[in-house]
């Protein structure tokens, strides 16, 4: 496979603060790779220092080919670039918007086919002022479409939208990894990058702290079955650690429990048994197959949205 | 060049659809020149109103009248004593002149005649003028009447071929403004909104260099100022007839300099403020001493010593003199060349200035 991204050491600081702290990664082409992270994990400083935008402190960055920098025009005029919370000029039509973009570059996608890509055909004679949060996305999407890039990156391409507008962009994307595009994207949605991405990369406070196929990256970090459990009030410490077939307890800040276990039956008795004896205030009790959010829960304690 | 055109017609279509900026750019100014026009656009006559006690049937009376009644500024109102007084009290009348009876008796036995003249102390200007005016007429009539030939004639000869009215020296000083507010708000304003509404960065995705951006948009913004000047000419000239003397060339040209320097002055501020709030505030404390001080509505030689300094330091008071000078021919304040040398000093301060700070995001 051919590395169209290549990425090492990544460092970029905002005076104190480190928002990137030497990260390292290779993006292959035809792939969806994703950053996946709470805010403030550097997803957004790592893919602008990708894109040109910044300039990284320390490390190497090589996207097709050259090294990104600000006045980089031959490797930007290959991207396709949609920023976190972009807005645009209001009082130019959709289609006045786009035609404006197009002719920033070398070469674009024909406008009316675009319209259609991501629905907007109806729209393109309406002020950009006026769309809703999805048209927007779309507009955005539609304008980092525009140069027929050969590499797409999206900093929250689904972020604010409801779960149909959502869907439907995914459906754009895979579309788009369907006609060969290389596609990097963040998002802070776990079931965004189970379905979307080919590869995720988790962020946490700068650093990667896992990487790989989502499937993957679950049954590496977990075997056990998760069981997540609301009780009424504290317990005592100790108590559940010793249950069988528990391997790990983690405790949210929110109050819920997430057990996980290899032996289901065997803990789903004891947690009975206990629960009959008066000694476990369960309120609720829910069982599934562990997931990226596990993942992440496990190696930062934390649940992504807090 | 392809990119320099998209962005240069995506900007005036942004401007051109936004009903504020067409309002401050254009329709503000308008009212101004409009507003300046009905106040200050008459012509600068001085009319005193005189009301005049004369016996009637007495032939010396008659001859002062029709005497009187020949002086332009004076316009004459007959009636009683009583009448003509209390007209005097409720301010209808400047001056009551009074004669009194038998004046042909008087003068035959070659006594003097007194003549009264009541008038309001209070105001002081116009009762010294109006004494002055009826002594004379008294001085020449006895002159008249005595039939000596008078020995030196006053042959009125003014320097300025024509009146200069308030509207003619207020319209070179509104063109002055606009440039000044499509500087401040029209250029720093729209980059400090572009810049927090993270436009600017979409546009630094794109592979266009900054200075092509930037050049699109000073381009932008000067056709619009060439514009704006265009048309509050053709409004003071074609509404308040104010004769354009310059030719049409030399105006552009200072009104090219003029936009040049006050966006390199919205640059700056656009440079130096980091949020809207910040900078609108900034803008705020540009705009009014430069509205106020700058001499663009009266003339500086009226502003209190002390301010001087920052009167001679704005760039406005330069470009609205130069702009008097090369279009209503106004007496200058300096010489044309120190104007534009002193608008060329900013704008290349104010630009490196820019180069030095600005920031995208």
């Amino acid at each position: 496979m051919q590395a169209v991204i290549n990425v090492e050491g990544l460092v970029k600081r905002y005076g104190e603060i480190t928002a990137v702290d030497g990260i390292s990664f290779r993006g292959f082409r035809g792939e969806v790779f994703g950053f996946l992270g709470p805010n403030g994990a550097g997803k957004t400083t790592t893919v602008e220092c990708l894109e040109g935008l910044r300039v990284p402190d320390a490390g190497k960055i090589e996207v097709l080919g050259e090294i990104p920098s600000p006045t980089n025009y031959a490797l930007k005029a290959r991207l396709g670039i949609q920023l976190q919370e972009t807005a645009y000029l209001g009082l130019l039509t959709v289609e006045e918007m786009l035609f404006t973009f197009a002719r920033l570059y070398p070469r674009h996608r024909d406008i009316r086919a675009l319209l259609e890509l991501v629905a907007l055909t109806e729209k393109r004679k309406s002020y950009v002022k006026t769309l809703s949060g999805g048209q927007r996305q779309r507009l955005a999407v539609a304008l980092a479409l525009v140069n027929d890039p050969e590499l797409l990156i999206l900093d929250e391409p689904t972020a604010g939208l409801d779960p149909q507008a959502r869907r439907a962009l995914w459906d754009l994307i895979l579309g788009l990894k369907d006609e060969g595009k290389t596609v990097l994207l963040t998002t802070h949605y776990m079931e965004e990058a189970e379905y979307l991405c080919d590869r995720v990369a988790i962020l946490d406070h700068g650093r990667i702290i896992a990487l790989g196929a989502p499937a993957e990256l679950v049954r590496a970090h977990l075997k056990e079955t998760a069981l997540e459990l609301e009780l009424e009030d504290g317990i005592e410490g100790g108590l559940l650690e010793g249950l069988p077939g528990v391997r790990r307890v983690v405790k949210e800040e929110s109050g819920t429990v997430v057990l996980y276990s290899d032996d289901t039956v065997g803990t789903f008795r004891a947690l009975a048994e206990l629960f009959t004896a008066g000694k476990l205030p369960l309120r609720d009790l829910t069982w599934r197959r562990p997931s990226l959010e596990d993942v992440y829960l496990l190696l930062t304690g934390r649940r992504i949205r807090e | 060049m392809r990119g320099y055109i998209a962005l240069f017609s995506a900007m005036t279509k942004q401007f051109m659809r936004d009903r504020m900026a067409l309002f401050w750019m254009f329709a503000f100014p308008v009212l101004f020149v409009l507003l300046f026009g009905f106040v200050f656009g008459g012509e600068n006559e001085v009319q005193f109103r005189l009301g005049v006690v004369a016996p009637e049937g007495d032939p010396v009376a008659a001859g002062l009248l029709s005497g009187l009644e020949q002086i332009s500024v004076v316009e004459i109102f007959r009636g009683s004593r009583e009448e003509e007084l209390t007209a005097l009290q409720n301010g209808d009348r400047d001056g009551v002149l009074i004669m009194p009876q038998g004046m042909v008796a008087s003068l035959s036995r070659g006594e003097q005649v007194r003549v009264e003249l009541y008038y309001d102390a209070a105001k002081g200007n116009t009762a010294q003028i109006l004494v002055s005016v009826v002594d004379q007429f008294l001085v020449e009539a006895e002159r008249m009447r005595s039939g000596a030939p008078r020995a030196f004639v006053l042959v009125q000869k003014p320097i300025q071929a024509r009146e200069f009215r308030g509207i003619d020296y207020m319209l070179p000083g509104v063109v002055a403004m606009a440039l000044m507010q499509l500087g401040l708000f029209g250029v720093a304003g729209s980059i400090l909104q572009m810049r927090e509404r993270k436009i600017l960065r979409r546009f630094w995705a794109a592979p266009i260099s900054r200075s092509t951006f930037i050049g699109a948009q000073v381009t932008q913004r000067v056709t619009i100022a060439l514009l704006q000047a265009g048309i509050i000419t053709l409004v003071g000239h074609f509404a308040f007839r104010v004769p354009i003397l310059g030719s049409a060339a030399v105006v552009a040209g200072v009104v090219l300099l003029g936009a040049l320097t006050f966006v390199s002055l919205g640059y700056l501020i656009a440079s130096l403020a980091r949020t809207v709030e910040a900078g609108t505030a900034l803008l705020q404390v540009v705009n009014f001493p430069m509205m106020f001080l700058s001499g663009i509505f009266w003339p500086v030689e009226w502003m209190p010593g002390v301010l001087k300094p920052v009167v001679y330091a704005l760039p406005l008071t330069y470009l609205g003199d130069a702009l008097r000078q090369t279009m209503v021919g106004a007496a200058p304040l300096f010489p044309l060349h120190v104007d534009l040398g002193v608008l060329a000093a900013w704008l290349v301060l104010c630009g490196l200035l820019s180069v030095k700070f600005f920031k995208w995001e």
